[in-house]
């Protein structure tokens, strides 16, 4: 019998640090990579981005304002997001990132897309009646 | 309760491996499908997905500790001695 319970506290040691390092392990992983997304980056050129309901607006350096995000691969990106009503968040599956868009501030974030293609931009933050149709495409082209 | 045997902790190890292997096999075998994570187009998306993995099988390793336990305990301690009570 105590044969077993040494055995069983053993496992219950393996368990409890096992998972302690499993998770710090993670965060150290995840901490700098964290700071490293939103680290301030040379840009190319800044795009000011508006989200509103239901709708994505790109304005570019030249003034030109459309509904679509295009990109050259290879360049970095300044995206400043602004929401002019409620809470939205900018979301590309492909890029691996979601941020909120929270009105009265402004949302900075650099971006470096290499691989030429067609992408979703969706809403990712519930923000009203047509939240699911609030999306547009980010094309980056070679 | 009996005392456990040499035999029983090679039966709840087995027993855990399979499930992992059962759970690896429906979670796509480690490669995160492109249905629903598709592959990064940028250099910190490659990061993130390889931070993703390595939480989506730490979320396999313990899914398959807690459920294959389960299933070890269920069949180790199922008391067979028992009537059914639909009779």
């Amino acid at each position: 019998m105590a044969e077993e319970s040494k055995t069983i506290k053993q496992i219950e040691y393996l368990t409890i640090f096992g998972a302690t390092i499993l998770l710090f392990a993670l965060g150290f992983m995840a901490i700098p990579l964290m700071y490293e997304i939103e680290d301030p980056r040379e840009e190319d050129y800044i795009v000011k981005v508006t989200a509103e309901q239901w709708a994505w607006k790109f304005e570019y350096p030249n003034g030109e304002i459309i509904s679509e995000l295009n990109i050259k691969s290879g360049e970095t990106v300044k995206l400043e997001m602004e929401s002019t009503d409620v809470i939205h968040a900018f979301y590309v599956r492909d890029l691996h990132i979601k941020f909120d868009i929270i009105p009265g501030r402004v949302k900075e974030i650099w971006i470096t897309p290499e691989t030429p293609g067609e992408y979703w931009i969706q809403c990712a933050e519930f923000c009203g009646a047509f939240h699911g149709a609030m999306r547009t495409k980010m094309i980056v082209v070679e | 309760m009996s005392e456990l045997r040499r035999w029983d902790y090679y039966t709840w190890g087995f027993i855990i491996i399979v499930t992992y292997i059962i759970i690896d096999i429906i979670g796509g075998g480690q490669t995160i499908g492109s249905s629903w994570t598709p592959y990064p187009i940028d250099n910190i998306g490659m990061q993130i997905q390889r931070l993703y993995s390595i939480v989506w099988l730490a979320g396999e390793i313990v899914s398959a500790l807690f459920i294959g336990s389960l299933f070890w305990l269920s069949i180790k301690y199922w008391d067979r001695e028992q009537k059914s009570e639909m009779e």
